[in-house]
């Protein structure tokens, strides 16, 4: 799928040996893979994370790309809603209660029939409080899963849980059988794993490479679209560029946002973006002195210029937020006119004032100033420019932030786990499952507060009794039902008054392709859908 | 390590090597074997040591950031990872003397597997880096050092300069750009599916990391047979109206070889160094990626098994330029000393 530039003259490149051996080991060499013209018979997509093993306990979200086109779930991701697929219905006699009916016929790669033990088997790998899946979150209110039929699965809850189908189009469906037998190694280089999709793995290299080749015996409809398939990791910018520059890939789900300008401008490469289910949010932790004081974090807020920080570290790729639920997410539940009178209003709420920043500051128990160390993790250099730059401003009114860079483990312990910062963290938070309620349950929830045993993802520590009421009201209705909205849209409302974060940025998905790819109808969750079918479709 | 080659070493001085050798090579390399065997035991102590000092932990690498506290207690209590440092050190030399070198937590496999199979893409890539940096680098030296002043030995001081001198990941980038993007005859990233495609994905890696230290190894050969030509058995030999061909073979190339084999310990050293660098820019799936993935995840017995596996490997290195430089210097032979 490359080109080739003619007036190149071979005979003036390189220098005795060097361009001897060069020529020796290309005597037999093709050109860049994927496909040539016709059909597309094998694609090669980059992207931004792999599993280090092939199993749905070690892998989620993007890195779950390579599993849940091969590793079939119980439902699928289908434009903002969920269709059933190994689960021919999914009932809820009542708000703790699922019932599953699994779809007779369907047979894993080697044959062997995909029966109620194996979803009954998929779905307890991530229960339990001891489970080490990565996927337990999603899974936490599940008391039982039991085989209630030939075909049923019934799956019991200790509370309402209406994000409970989005976390089953998360988790892939195994064999039982299979991971009896194989025990340990499943999902290992060696081992591999069994599903039942349009594509079965062919090789892996742990978090660096999945091939993927058709399953010629898949039991439905929309069979697979090519041939080979490869999902690739390259975590070297340079390198990035020259693999999709040479036509090694084809194109890379989930480009970097300092990479979106310059793998746009590669000849024959087309850019969709969407809007992602995640949010840039400074952290201002409400338990870490002298942040507990809220006129301080008010001052905070005032002096962070979102615009400037949307169009310089940035770069134009990202929505200012109003809060952290991105608008289609929240509209998709509370309606669209809900939404937008109060995200107007809260986005209203946070302003770029200066002389009312200094006001606050001298109001505040720092009126000298303040200064804190803000960790940044190298995996996402955008973290490291959104507080450069607001730190220009911040330091007009006394607010010093230094930045220091660390690895992933580093940032993640102190900013997520322990809480271990000076009071001020920026993160990017993206939600797990595509509802309405995902991103304030892990955020604002008290029950994820460090200090009060909860999981840490509520960075802040912000514990508002009348937050967590509304928060559980709002699990209490059906998973639809608009109140749903209404009740996270006030809680959403009182948090922000208080200020334990000040949203930033909506970033957005940014998927790439050659010609002959069509990335148009790839959103945030396209790791959830069957995308090679789409990619592949012009 | 071996010195300059000083007097000279003639063949008649190798016929006459005095008391026989046996009992110091073997003194010398049991003692070193044991010298390698505390420098592992201490490498690994220190590892250790600043793994369990390290933030973050296993747990957060396999629970990811969405799990609950109890959640990661539970890896942590799984893995042991609570345990105090020297308990947790025991357990694990406990398992090396059964040769047992645990399992990784991330991927699961035993380390051994890991390790196995990250070598095998690893071990081509620095031979072929050293083959060439030591062939090329040995026969431009005699070009420039056989031809002292002219022509040739100023352009090839100059190129080697200018090779020296780049940082290996951005001849790597250049490299990579000319050959795999502009000219399309190699592929740019991964390491290959064996066969022709593996040799194919080999040559850009292997060609960045040689170039570099094919400038030291020129320089090196060059200096070392320049001071060996200068030397007063050379003179004499020449006087004798022995060809030059012979004392280039049976003077020169012997006398400086010890600097050489020197400089080639050093360097595959040296190239063991930069595997980090050069496996991330062509995303090579060998030891250097294996070992940041690795730190990444804080997958301690994988983190344990490959420095463990780099530090054996220099140890072993460093022994066998020794028996080398043993068996080629005669005064060394003889306990004289190597300077």
């Amino acid at each position: 799928m490359r080109t080739r530039d003619g007036s190149i003259r071979r005979g003036r490149v390189g220098i005795g040996m060097i361009t001897a051996l060069v020529l020796l080991t290309t005597a037999c060499a093709g050109g860049g893979t994927g496909a040539s013209s016709g059909p597309l018979t094998s694609v090669n997509m980059l992207t931004t994370v792999l599993p280090p093993v092939l199993d749905p306990r070690q892998s989620s979200s993007l890195a779950s790309g390579s599993l849940l086109i091969a590793l079939e779930p119980l439902v699928r991701y289908d434009n903002g809603g969920f269709k059933p697929l190994l689960a021919s219905a999914i009932d809820a006699p009542d708000p703790t209660t699922y019932v599953l009916t699994i779809r007779d016929g369907i047979k894993f790669w080697d044959g062997s029939p995909f029966t109620a033990e194996d979803a009954a088997f998929s779905i307890g790998l991530h229960t339990g409080a001891d489970s080490e899946s990565i996927n337990a979150a999603l899974f936490a209110q599940v008391k039982s899963v039991e085989v209630t039929g030939d075909d049923k699965v019934t799956v019991s809850l200790s509370a309402p849980a209406p994000q409970f189908t989005a976390g089953l189009a998360q988790i892939g469906m195994v064999s039982k059988a299979f991971y009896d037998k194989n025990g340990k190694g499943v999902g290992t280089q060696d081992v591999l794993n069994l599903g039942t999709g349009p594509y079965e793995f062919a090789t892996f290299t742990p978090t660096r490479e999945v091939t993927l080749k058709a399953n010629p015996g898949y039991w439905g409809q929309d069979g697979p679209a090519v041939q080979t398939l490869k999902l690739g990791v390259i975590g070297d910018d340079a390198a990035r560029m020259n693999a999709l520059q040479s036509g090694e890939y084809d194109g890379m789900l989930g480009v970097p946002l300092p990479q979106v300008a310059s793998i746009g401008r590669l000849p024959g490469m087309r850019m969709a973006d969407s809007a992602d289910l995640s949010v840039y949010k400074f952290n201002l932790n409400v338990e870490t002195k002298p942040w507990d004081d809220i006129r301080l974090r008010r001052a905070f807020q005032l002096a962070v210029n979102r615009e400037a920080i949307l169009q310089g570290a940035l770069g134009g790729n990202a929505e200012l937020a109003p809060t952290i639920v991105p608008a289609p997410v929240m509209a998709g539940l509370s309606g669209e006119e809900a939404m937008r009178a109060a995200y107007t209003k809260l986005g209203a709420d946070i302003v770029f004032d200066l002389d009312a920043a200094r006001r606050e500051m001298a109001q505040s128990s720092s009126p000298d100033g303040v200064s804190a160390e803000v960790l940044v993790t190298g995996s996402d250099p955008t973290l490291a420019l959104i507080v450069q730059t607001a730190a220009q401003d911040l330091a007009k009114i006394g607010i010093k932030l230094t930045v220091r860079e660390v690895d992933d483990q580093t940032y993640y312990s102190a900013v997520y786990f322990g809480h271990k910062t000076e009071g001020v963290s920026i993160d990017m938070f993206s939600g797990s499952a595509p509802d309405a309620s995902n991103l304030p349950l892990y955020v604002i929830s008290g029950a994820n507060a460090v200090t009060t045993g909860g999981s840490g993802t509520n960075i802040s520590d912000y514990v508002n009794p009348e937050v967590d009421a509304l928060l559980d009201d709002s699990q209490k209705l059906a998973v639809d039902d608009p109140r749903r909205g209404a009740k996270l849209i006030e809680a959403l409302t009182l948090a922000q008054a208080d200020v334990p974060y000040v949203p930033i940025a909506f970033p957005k998905v940014f998927i790439a392709g050659r010609e002959g790819l069509d990335t148009t109808s790839l959103d945030t969750f396209w790791w959830m859908t069957q995308w090679p079918q789409a990619l592949v479709k012009a | 390590m071996a010195s300059g080659p000083g007097k000279g070493v003639s063949r008649t001085a190798r016929g006459s090597a005095g008391p026989n050798p046996a009992g110091p090579a073997l003194r010398f390399l049991v003692g070193r074997l044991l010298g390698g065997a505390a420098v592992l035991l201490v490498v690994s102590f220190a590892l250790f040591a600043l793994i369990y000092a390290a933030p973050g932990g296993a747990e957060q690498a396999l629970a990811g950031p969405y799990a609950s506290a109890e959640q990661r207690q539970a890896i942590r209590e799984t893995y042991h990872l609570d345990d105090p440092l020297l308990t947790q050190y025991g357990h694990y030399l406990r398992s090396l003397a059964t040769l047992d070198f645990g399992a990784s937590f991330l991927m699961r496999e035993p380390v051994t597997v890991s390790l196995a199979r990250a070598a095998m893409v690893t071990l081509p890539l620095l031979l072929s880096a050293w083959g060439l940096a030591m062939i090329g680098g040995i026969a431009l030296g005699l070009l420039a050092a056989t031809r002292r002043g002219g022509a040739v030995d100023r352009w090839v001081s100059s190129t080697v300069v200018v090779a020296a001198s780049t940082p290996m990941f951005a001849t790597a980038i250049l490299l990579t750009w000319l050959f795999g993007v502009k000219l399309g005859w190699l592929p740019t990233v991964g390491s290959g599916q064996g066969g022709i495609d593996t040799l194919r994905h080999l040559v850009l890696p292997a060609v960045a990391m040689g170039t570099v230290l094919l400038a030291s190894a020129t320089r090196v050969t060059r200096s070392a047979v320049m001071d060996v030509l200068d030397s007063d058995h050379v003179t004499f030999a020449r006087s004798r109206g022995i060809s030059s061909r012979r004392i280039l073979g049976n003077d020169v190339l012997r006398n400086a070889a010890v600097p050489i084999v020197t400089q080639a310990g050093g360097l595959l050293i040296a190239l063991t160094g930069g595997l980090v660098v050069v496996e991330s820019v062509f995303a090579f799936d060998g030891i250097g990626s294996l070992l940041t993935q690795a730190i990444g995840a804080r997958d301690v017995p994988v983190i344990q098994a490959v420095t463990l596996a780099l530090a054996a490997a220099i140890v072993l290195i460093n022994l066998a330029v020794d028996l080398a430089i043993f068996g080629l210097d005669p005064r060394v032979r003889r306990g004289r000393g190597r300077g």
